[in-house]
């Protein structure tokens, strides 16, 4: 009889703290109604719950919501100021870093379409005003610049400098093209590669 | 409810990127359940106070690295601000006062007016029958009792598999039942 009934007192502390599904209710429900024993007991775990809330919370001593995140806001103000003033460069290092990078990127596209011009223009030999001339030895005058941009841009990418040879014959454009694409893609790595400590920072809590 | 706990979700999102007037709304929302959780393990008004406030500057800091729960209406959010003003509460009475005699335990408010005496006497009889409890226990049946927390958020805030929340919530239940036998005829 004991081990029969076992299942339901486990059932009634989980009715009694409503943590039965509503099927599962209603079983308890229908056994409740024919057990004088689960009856008995569910009185019990009643009135120990009424005697824990005679104790109450002195709200009429304690301070509002409001008032609470008054202060609370306040703290983390303050800590905000305090850490600014032992670390200021956390103060520009986002905006001064994206001017920085910004200054870096346009710079070098800049002096890319300066060499172009020069070189097409033939005002310049640019391979020749380099340093470049006794290794530029047999690549085609007209792709010499994307040869160097090619190399110079192709290291940071991962591309050994010497695995590079253009195939007789490619398109100066072309190779012009890949180049400038080289170069937007080691600009896009390194700006995500600095927006991303940005925002570890940001995580530990440190630029907010 | 599903209003309220979408609200939840965004408020909780933006806190989560810095946005601290959205922080502020859920410091007010669960300022009252903090604030109890805290008084019912101390007993003490300011300290619950205090706690509550320790805890809401911890969860500002820790949001970021709370995740929202995915299934369900809840979004966990009540076991987590729960379980770290447990945490802090409980280091705070272990720091304040490694072995909590009874003799500390003097009742709130001070005099109370004579018709109420009874009622005063039997609160004050129930409270420090919950402060003789074991703190582990003490803290399942408050999270139960008091706030209404569902076993999973219990095992969740007090981070212990449920089978453990049920056998704590037993042993409180049987302790006090031994306690204040006077209640049960
Ligand atoms: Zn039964």
């Amino acid at each position: 009889m004991a081990d029969d009934h076992q299942p339901w007192s486990r059932w009634l502390i989980a009715y009694h703290d409503g943590e039965l599904s509503p099927a599962e209710r209603e079983r308890f429900l229908e056994h409740l109604a024919t057990c004088p024993r689960c009856q008995h007991a569910l009185a019990d775990l009643e009135s120990l719950r009424r005697a824990l809330h005679t104790v109450t919370v002195p709200w009429s001593e304690i301070s509002s919501a409001d008032e609470m995140w008054t202060r609370v806001a306040m703290h983390l103000e303050r800590r905000r100021a305090n850490r600014l003033a032992s670390a200021p460069w956390l103060h520009w290092l986002p905006s001064m870093g994206l001017l920085l990078l910004n200054v870096v990127t346009h710079a070098a596209g800049l002096l890319i379409v300066i060499v172009m011009v020069l070189s097409m223009t033939g005002l310049v030999n640019v391979q020749r005003a380099l340093g470049w001339a006794d290794r530029v030895q047999g690549v085609p005058a007209d792709q010499v610049l994307s040869w160097v941009a090619l190399r110079s841009l192709g290291g940071p990418l991962g591309w050994g400098a010497n695995m590079i040879s253009l195939p007789p014959g490619w398109d100066a454009a072309v190779e012009f093209v890949l180049s400038t694409l080289a170069f937007i893609l080691v600009a896009f790595v390194v700006g995500l590669a600095y927006m991303l400590s940005l925002w570890l920072l940001w995580r530990r809590g440190e630029l907010t | 409810m599903t209003l309220h706990t979408a609200a939840e979700v965004d408020l909780i999102r933006s806190s989560q990127q810095g946005d601290a007037r959205a922080f502020g709304e859920l410091v007010r929302r669960y300022y009252r359940l903090v604030v109890s959780i805290a008084y019912r393990l101390c007993n003490d008004p300011q300290m619950a106070e205090d706690m509550a406030q320790e805890a809401f500057l911890k969860a500002w800091q820790a949001l970021p690295r709370f995740r929202i729960r995915e299934e369900g209406e809840s979004t966990g959010f009540r076991a987590w601000v729960s379980r770290i003003v447990v945490n802090a509460t409980i280091d705070e009475m272990r720091r304040q006062r490694p072995a909590t005699g009874l003799d500390d335990l003097t009742p709130a408010g001070g005099i109370r007016p004579a018709e109420a005496l009874d009622r005063v006497v039997e609160a004050e009889m129930v409270r420090s029958a919950i402060a003789r409890l074991p703190e582990r226990s003490r803290a399942a049946l408050i999270l139960r009792e008091y706030e209404g927390l569902s076993y999973e958020e219990i095992a969740e805030a007090l981070d212990i598999p449920i089978g453990t929340v049920m056998s704590r919530l037993n042993y409180a239940r049987k302790r006090l039942r031994e306690e204040l036998s006077h209640y049960f005829p």
